[in-house]
């Protein structure tokens, strides 16, 4: 059949006009261009009754019973043809054909699928934004707020914290609210600790108003009163100290010199110091000897004493004129006396003062000479440890002390601190250091002894060197240089007897000898034995000249006014 | 100044007590020339003497030479003493105990 109507079309595009049914009774003919015509009328009928392609299609594919509807699919046409018999009426044989081209169909239906396919897709995409919106307002809002927070809460911290509102996913307002809870906490924990550290300032800042006026009580540490130097050092150990130093030239000329150690520390040991200094300086100046100084010092102590806090001190009057030393001593420990030996003052040791109401303490006395120092500690320094743990030790103070008696330094408390500094560097410091000390300053003397030349005048010479402040060893020297110029003097000078002037001058550094004499001019300076190539046994001479000048820090000699005139140096310390 | 001599067969000990100075170095001569005619060696016992001038040493010298060099030895220099031997050559001089 659809070769019929392959052929069909053939013949309608080649012979239109060519009469192809033929109605012989009522002499009626179709040529195929009318053919043609009326088939697609039929077509379009059918379609505007509502048949839809495939419809029809399938319903001629399943009609079984019908065997006019035919589908030709070939290299010509994809096309539903249908052939009708005309039927009714007195008509035979008469076919009706009808064509429905099914590309046509489908390009509608093609039409169709497409804008079904936009549809969804843009349905898609709709939906899609929508999603994300909500994710983006669900879940990176959040996060993104979140993280701004934190961010200024840790970099931007004076601006100040508000609360965090976040609107999201469960998790994320669970965030919040911890993240609320723990800024809340830090805020608190950071205001606490900067009202500590407001606190702990003003506490630091009182303290170092406390230290200042505690030193401000303390006298300068160097002090020349003319006779003695003093000079004192206090390191406290914490903020505030309960070690003391005092020390004041009284009305008479003399001087008072102290040092204490309160018990305990801080504050209460602070205050109680500074009574004490008070107390001792007022007593001081009433005349006591130290030990009725204590006395009373102690007395009052015990009955203003709430804390029952006590105090070891040293007390100490020095007379210049007489160059005694008066002590007494309240439980503090031993102070020395840096002589021609080290001295410990260990007399006149009574119970530390503020404990016992009555207690009568009593005096010692040590004579001091020029050049001679009172030292004067507290434990801080025996007790400082090292690094290591280990004390500085009295031993270690005695050695250096020695050395200082034995180098004739007058620097003794620099020297003591140097060497403590050396030993405790990088050690924590546990207890207040201090230190005085009182050097009897060597006075400028002169004594002028107007001899005749006769050699038993020489006693007085020595008398008169023995009087001096000199170190023993100095003295020694000065002897022998006297009796080997004196000698010499009352041998040579005169033919008869003369008149010798010998003068004895010392100071704080030095000694000096000088001999004038009216005879011959002679310069005992020059021509010294050389005692590498001495003879002993014919010349015995010019021994007592070399051992003079051998043993002098300086000597000249001059004649003037027809006086031979012989200068001696000697250095102190030596 | 005190001088105690005392006599062991033919050695004569001189202990020496105090200064020797120009005013007592007579004294020592004196007790020399007393002791060196009746011995051979001579000890001057110096154990005592804080003090020598060169009087002193003169003496001693005397005394080296009354009874003859190397018979005389001088014992007991304290540190004083001592350094004025030596600084004057008589530690290489005389015979130190």
């Amino acid at each position: 059949m659809s070769e019929l109507i392959c052929r069909i079309n053939e013949k309608i595009k080649s012979e239109p006009d060519f009469s192809v049914i033929v109605d012989q009774g009522e002499n009626n003919s179709f040529t195929y261009a009318q053919l043609d015509l009326y088939a697609r009328r039929i077509a379009g009928k059918l379609r505007r009754m509502g048949v839809q392609p495939r419809d029809f299609y399938h319903s001629v594919l399943n009609d079984t019973s019908n065997k006019h509807f035919r589908h030709v699919n070939s290299k010509y046409a994809d096309t539903l043809i249908s052939y009708l018999p005309r039927t009714g009426g007195n008509v035979k044989d008469e076919i009706v054909a009808a064509e429905v081209s099914i590309s046509a169909v489908m390009k509608q239906l093609n039409r169709a699928f497409g804008i079904t396919a936009l549809m969804v897709i843009f349905l898609t995409v709709v939906m899609l934004v929508i999603f994300a919106i909500i994710i983006h307002k669900r879940v990176q809002n959040p996060a993104k707020i979140i993280s701004q927070k934190m961010s200024s809460f840790v970099h931007d911290r004076k601006k100040g914290y508000e609360k965090l509102e976040v609107k999201g996913s469960k998790e994320f307002t669970d965030m919040a609210d911890s993240f609320n809870i723990m800024t809340g906490e830090i805020d608190r924990y950071i205001s606490d600790i900067e009202a500590l550290n407001l606190e702990k300032h003003t506490r630091e800042a009182e303290l170092n108003i406390a230290r200042n006026i505690q030193m401000g009580l303390l006298r300068p540490t160097h002090t020349d009163t003319g006779s003695a130097d003093i000079r004192a050092y206090m390191l406290p150990a914490k903020d505030v100290g309960g070690d003391l130093y005092e020390y004041r030239v009284l009305g008479d000329g003399r001087i008072f010199a102290a040092i204490a150690d309160v018990s305990g520390k801080g504050i209460s040991a602070a205050l109680f110091m500074a009574h004490s200094v008070t107390l001792l300086s007022q007593y001081a100046q009433m005349g006591h000897t130290p030990a009725q100084i204590l006395t009373a010092f102690n007395d009052t102590l015990v009955t203003q004493n709430p804390g029952g806090l006590f105090i070891t001190t040293f007390i100490a009057i020095w007379n210049p004129e007489s160059g005694r030393l008066t002590y007494s001593n309240a439980g503090h420990n031993f102070p020395y006396v840096l002589s021609d030996a080290l001295v410990r003052l260990e007399e006149a040791h009574g119970v530390a003062a503020g404990l016992f109401e009555g207690e009568q303490y009593e005096d010692a006395f040590i004579d001091l000479k020029g050049g001679d120092i009172l030292f004067l500690y507290t434990d801080g320094v025996n007790e400082a440890k090292n690094t290591d743990g280990k004390f500085y030790s009295t031993e270690r103070l005695e050695e250096k002390l020695t050395a200082c008696i034995d180098s004739g330094t007058s620097e003794t408390l620099n020297d003591i601190l140097s060497d403590l500094n050396g030993f405790t560097e990088g050690a924590e410091q546990n207890d207040d250091i201090t230190m005085l000390t009182l050097r009897v300053k060597p006075q400028r003397t002169e004594k002028v002894l107007r001899l005749s030349s006769e050699i038993p005048q020489l006693v007085i010479i020595k008398e008169a060197i023995e009087k001096t402040d000199l170190s023993d060893r100095l003295k020694n020297k000065l002897i022998l240089a006297a009796e080997e110029m004196f000698v010499n003097i009352c041998s040579y000078a005169y033919d008869t007897v003369g008149e010798v002037e010998v003068r004895i001058a010392t100071d704080q550094s030095m000694a000096e000898l000088t001999f004038i004499d009216g005879g011959k001019p002679f310069d005992p300076t020059v021509e010294l034995p050389d005692i590498d190539d001495y003879d002993y046994e014919n010349t015995i001479g010019g021994l007592g000249r070399f051992l003079t000048f051998t043993m002098s820090d300086g000597y000249s000699y001059e004649y003037r006014d027809e006086k031979n005139i012989l200068t001696i140096i000697y250095k102190r310390g030596d | 100044m005190k001088i105690n001599t005392t006599y062991e067969e033919k050695t004569c000990t001189l202990t020496v007590e105090g200064s020797i100075d120009a005013l007592t170095a007579p004294e020592l001569e004196q007790a020399v020339n007393t002791a060196a005619p009746q011995c051979e060696k001579m000890i001057i016992d110096m154990t005592d003497v804080d003090y020598i001038s060169s009087a002193g040493l003169r003496a001693v010298v005397g005394a080296n030479h009354k009874v003859g060099k190397g018979n005389l030895a001088v014992r007991g220099l304290s540190t004083n003493v001592y350094e004025i031997f030596r600084m004057t050559g008589f530690t290489k001089y005389l015979n130190i105990e």
